[in-house]
């Protein structure tokens, strides 16, 4: 459930809509083993384990008590969860066949009504995913195992939403404790039981779910996950033998832990995150193309690569594993000569001054911006890095308050293109104040590609925005940060993961050896 | 006595109203927004109207500071943004591990520099008094949270003797309590251990070239007997003071050292809320923070004016 | 009168060399000084007017970077080691010395002008304005300085001029009351009064009579002050709340260096030093001074 560009403090936990890609291999064929505890250092206690209302930080704890209608496969393919199967009907009207023997961790059968109460609460004021699914015009209970869904227009992302962000909590629970309460002791279908919630001692507890639907799973007895912000005393917490499970590795740590013998997984995989420069179009001088091309040439990204670690090398606003990204785009070479030539072209002979707003808290994201002021300084282009509060930033960018600024995107909330692409660059979208750009064809090809269901026809089409939002050069794709999580030899069935989260999948089926 | 003690606690009404209005107008004079702040570039429009209707944020700011001060007289400090929960709860839940902290430093921080004070004052240049007054130096002027990360290099990378994260109530586990707490504590305690050394050393020093003490001497009393009970009892009045001030100091210091040693106390929560601009807890801490402050100090004068009875009819 | 007092400033001077002299720990204090101002005086040279030029001769340029030389350890061409772009650690220690001073200047003396002016006027005027600024004074005493300056620093945003602002929000505090104290004294001083009498101008009596008095413990204040501005200057960057990339400060230096605490010592290690003795000597000097010339005053329990 990760769909936002966030800032600060959520920095890390906004990575995104991510996989893990292993980096070592996980013990062979060892049979899976029942019981022990997973003592997981975690980077932060949600504040609300509550699916609908996350208030912008949400973690593993957010996902360990909950299930969705449908999932992923490794090979980002629709499977089954809580519903058995499912059927498009038309491109408005989807279907779904719900499992008969599934109960909410307090007795409540799950059902079609359930399925209805949830998305009228999540569409309700209090829930903060209403946007995600605000194409739905009515849900039908069609028998006690059949929900049907009406969109109110084509949306061919819809499935996608749903497994990013349709959690299915307990009616009765939210009823009998309200909304408040329900933040802190969340009621669902998942693996794991909540125990406690303990704010002071910053730590919550789950134990195994002994009625959860999938025979036989989960294998552990319970999970505790303790907060501990600080990156470096995390690490040195997992070092010291103290949990068995490391989120949120420091990406100057990883060599150091790869050496000391722990498994680290990255967390990027096949989502969508991406890290860019981008430039406010609307305004002088990035409204003409060749600043914004004489600024491409200027950085050696090579080079830049080499400063940074663990980033991945990304061209274009979607990562090479997405379906809807454009394999034929030509690299932008390093050409400082090119660069002052096309300043010349365009009117600034001697360069000009510019302010890069990047956002506090971020390491990474500053050694980048003082990389970038060093080679942009080589062709004339003084740049001042300006670091701000990360509410504040989002603030001046949607005022257009800014000239180049540097984030972080998540994917828009699901794995499909349309996140990347319409999210970003659709004149109409509302977050296109990010790079403020606005092209009628690329609006036309990616509203053509939301009414469509067929993932060959769209992906055509994505293909086509992609490559001329890529020569249109609104942003500067300079790679993806990596994040990685680490575990200790006990732990092992991490394999199957979750392409769409940020944590593994099938948490039910991690194991540990006594 | 008692006359003294309800004119002292008149005077903190207006300090607190001013308290109040500085916190909270200085929190909105910079431009940001706690939707914004929370739900970061995804937020649309209805969130941010939702979270500045539900918060009152939507109001003019002189409507929304009598309406808070009219919450605050009711002992509501409102709710967190971010955590949905009443701040005075949040609050409450982080106290104890800032004071266990703020005490085992204070602690820590006396029975180093009271020992140290005397003996450097009594042995005036000595051997012992020129260790002594390095010390504090050298205390005085080490930034505190150096130390932290000097203490997690050699605790946590070289001698693993101290655990260097977390926070172990002493209710719950007096001796685990004690191990976590240790590091924390001398990070914040040396400093204020080196402040009060000097203090106790001047005060010392003083007392003791005062006429009763030199007749105390020249009637042939023992040395230690002098110290022991003239020179100590007066000379204790000013440090009881430095100790009082102190109190300040272990809230800004503890902010840095919960930062480091990853302490769930109030000063990591100011820090998350103002990172995430949860108005209504920044607010909230502020004020207890400067409450506390004040009452420790009120205290501190009261019995201050107990052991020195002049002080009341000043 | 006059004869009075030059007279009397100089004594003072053949006072202060002679203790100077005698005074090892005022004469480690101002050496100490005396090395990091002169660092700070060179950087702010080389980089306004050279563009480092000075600095690249004799060591590496604090903003060069290497991306096949990054966190290296101290070696002969490194001294201190490099940090995670590459950049010499002790180029940028030297260069950090400018933000240290530079803040401890401006906040001392944005707060010791601001502070003096209204306790003198307070002094001076008493009455209503009087008890109006002693309140404001309680109010601000009220506030814990290091939690007063993160919520400012924190909601004003990262920057140098914003951690000098939080910085001084309370520290004119201390020069005020000092000063108001010092008038209030001199206001009944006889030749001050005996100026007066001669018709001299409030303006006149206060800058050739009272100011001139004062100042002693003015400076004494101020150098003492200075060590510890520095170090929540430091605690400032630390907590990511200081001056900006690519901007070399210690605070920043030892927030950075924090994330390579396991593998590169170097990085934390030295930035602190250098944060450590600069402070020490402010402190050594503040308080020889002290002793010297004002035995009343004691070093100032940071709070």
């Amino acid at each position: 459930m990760k769909r936002r560009i966030d800032g600060r403090g959520a920095v890390f936990v906004v990575i995104g809509v991510l996989s893990f890609l292993l980096f070592s291999a996980v013990g062979g064929a060892m049979a899976p083993q029942y019981g022990g505890v997973l003592h997981v250092a975690d980077r932060l206690m949600p504040p609300s384990l509550d699916p609908h209302h996350f208030n912008g930080i949400d973690g593993l704890a957010s996902l360990l008590p909950f299930n969705t209608l449908i999932n992923y496969n490794q090979q980002l393919e629709f499977v089954p969860e809580l519903a058995a199967s499912w059927e498009i009907v038309d491109n408005t009207t989807y279907v779904f066949y719900l499992r008969d023997n599934v109960e909410f961790h307090d007795g409540t059968p799950f059902d079609a009504e359930a399925v209805k109460w949830n998305f009228t609460r999540m569409a309700s004021e209090y829930s903060q995913v209403a946007s995600f699914f605000s194409m739905i015009e009515s849900v039908d209970v069609i028998d006690t195992y059949t929900v049907q869904f009406k969109l109110s227009a084509p949306y061919a992302p819809f499935l996608d939403n749903l497994v990013a962000s349709g959690q299915m909590v307990s009616p009765t629970a939210v009823e009998a404790m309200g909304n408040d309460a329900f933040q802190k002791n969340p009621v669902g279908t998942g693996p794991f039981k909540i125990v406690s919630y303990d704010a002071q001692r910053r730590e919550i507890e789950f134990v195994r779910n002994e009625n959860y639907f999938l025979e036989g799973l989960p294998y552990l007895d319970g999970i505790v996950l303790t907060e501990i912000p600080d990156p470096q005393t995390r690490l040195l917490a997992f070092k010291s033998g103290q949990f068995d499970f490391l989120l949120g590795v420091p990406p100057n740590n990883v060599e150091e832990l790869i050496d000391g013998g722990y498994n680290l997984a990255s967390v990027l995989g096949s989502s969508n995150t991406i890290d860019f420069i981008t430039f406010n179009t609307q305004i002088k001088p990035f409204s003409d193309l060749k600043v914004r091309q004489a600024i491409a040439h200027a950085i050696d990204q090579e080079l830049l690569l080499e400063f940074l670690d663990h980033t991945l090398p990304l061209m274009g606003p979607l990562p090479e594993s997405s379906w809807g990204s454009n394999s034929s785009k030509e690299p932008f070479a390093y050409d400082p000569a090119k660069a002052r030539a096309l300043l010349a072209e365009s009117g600034y002979p001697q360069g000009f001054s510019t302010t890069l707003k990047i956002w506090n808290n971020d390491p990474q994201r500053e050694d980048l911006a003082v990389v970038v002021q060093e080679m942009l300084g080589q062709v004339g282009i003084d740049v001042t890095i300006e670091v701000l509060e990360a509410g504040t930033l989002v603030q001046q960018m949607m005022q257009g308050e800014f000239e180049v600024a540097s984030l972080h995107w998540g994917g828009g909330g699901s794995l499909d293109p349309n996140g990347n692409l319409y999210v970003l660059f659709h004149s109409e979208s509302p977050n296109s104040f990010i790079a403020r750009y606005h092209n009628e064809e690329v609006n036309a090809l990616l509203d053509q590609a939301l009414l469509i269901t067929d993932r060959g026809e769209r992906q055509a089409l994505y293909q086509k925005a992609d490559q001329l939002i890529y020569d249109d050069l609104p942003m500067i794709w300079f790679g993806r940060f990596t994040s990685y999580v680490a575990y200790s030899d006990r732990v092992h069935g991490i394999e199957p993961l979750r392409p769409a989260g940020y944590y593994p999948d099938k948490l039910g089926e991690i194991w540990i050896q006594q | 006595m008692q006359r003294y003690l309800l004119r002292r606690a008149m005077q903190l009404v207006p300090i607190m109203l001013g308290v109040s209005i500085i916190t909270f107008f200085l929190i909105r004079l910079v431009p940001s927004n706690p939707a914004l702040a929370i739900l970061g570039v995804n937020a649309t429009p209805d969130q941010i109207a939702y979270i500045n209707s539900t918060y009152g944020l939507d109001k003019p700011i002189p409507v929304q500071y009598f309406y808070w001060m009219g919450k605050v007289l009711q002992f509501d400090l409102g709710r967190s943004i971010v955590h949905n929960q009443p701040t005075i709860e949040l609050i409450m839940g982080r106290f104890p591990a800032t004071l266990q902290v703020g005490l085992f430093a204070m602690f820590i921080s006396l029975i180093v520099s009271l020992p140290v004070g005397v003996i450097s004052a009594v042995k005036k240049d000595s051997i012992l008094d020129v260790l002594g007054r390095f010390f504090a130096f050298v205390g005085i002027s080490m930034p505190g949270f150096w130390l932290g990360l000097l203490l997690i290099i050699l605790f946590a990378v070289t001698v693993p003797v101290f655990p260097i994260f977390g926070f172990v109530s002493i209710f719950t586990d007096f001796s685990e309590g004690i191990r976590h707490q240790f590091l924390p504590a001398v990070t914040l305690g040396l400093s204020m251990a080196a402040m009060v050394t000097r203090m106790t050393r001047s005060c010392v020093l003083e007392v003791l070239q005062e006429d009763y003490i030199t007749t105390a001497r020249g009637k042939g009393l023992p040395g230690t007997l002098v110290v022991a009970k003239h020179v100590l009892k007066n000379a204790f009045i000013p440090v009881i003071t430095v100790v009082g001030l102190q109190v300040g100091f272990i809230f800004g210091g503890s902010v840095l050292v919960e930062v480091i040693f990853a302490i769930p106390g109030l000063g990591r929560l100011m820090v998350d809320s103002i990172a995430q601009r949860d108005y209504p807890v920044i607010q909230a801490l502020v004020l207890v923070y400067a409450i506390t402050f004040v009452l420790v100090n009120l205290l501190v004068d009261v019995l201050y004016a107990v052991l020195d009875p002049r002080i009341r009819y000043q | 009168m006059e004869t009075q007092l030059s007279y009397a400033r100089r004594s003072q001077l053949t006072r202060v060399l002679a203790i100077i002299k005698g005074n090892k720990l005022l004469l480690a204090g101002s050496l100490i000084v005396c090395l990091v101002v002169c660092t700070a005086v060179f950087v702010t040279i080389d980089d306004v007017v050279y563009e480092q030029a000075l600095i690249k001769r004799i060591l590496h340029s604090p903003y060069q970077m290497n991306a096949r030389d990054r966190l290296s350890p101290p070696s002969a061409f490194h001294p201190l080691g490099t940090d995670q772009l590459g950049r010499d650690v002790l180029a940028r220690i030297i260069y950090g010395s400018r933000v240290s001073i530079q803040v401890g200047l401006l906040a001392v003396g944005l707060s010791g002008a601001v502070g003096t002016i209204i306790g003198v006027l307070a002094g001076y005027i008493g009455g209503k304005f009087d008890d109006f600024v002693m309140r404001i004074v309680d109010i601000l005493l009220a506030f814990p300085g290091l939690i007063l300056a993160i919520a400012i620093a924190g909601f004003l945003g990262p920057s140098l001029t914003n951690v000098i602002i939080a910085l001084s929000a309370k520290a004119w505090v201390s020069y005020a009351r000092v000063m108001r104290a010092n008038v209030l004294k001199m206001k009944d001083v006889e030749y001050i009064q005996a100026a007066k009498a001669l018709g001299a101008s409030e303006a006149r009596i206060i800058f050739r009579n009272i100011l001139p008095n004062v100042a002693t413990p003015m400076i004494i204040l101020a150098t003492m002050e200075l060590g510890s501005i520095i170090i929540s200057e430091a605690g400032l960057s630390f907590l990511g709340l200081g001056p900006q990339p690519p901007m070399a400060s210690w605070g920043n230096m030892l927030n950075l260096g924090r994330a390579h605490i396991t593998t590169a010592w170097w990085l934390s290690a030295f930035p602190g030093l250098a944060i450590f003795l600069t402070v020490m000597g402010f402190n050594l000097l503040g308080d020889a001074l002290a002793d010297a010339f004002d035995p009343k005053i004691t070093l100032p329990t940071r709070r």
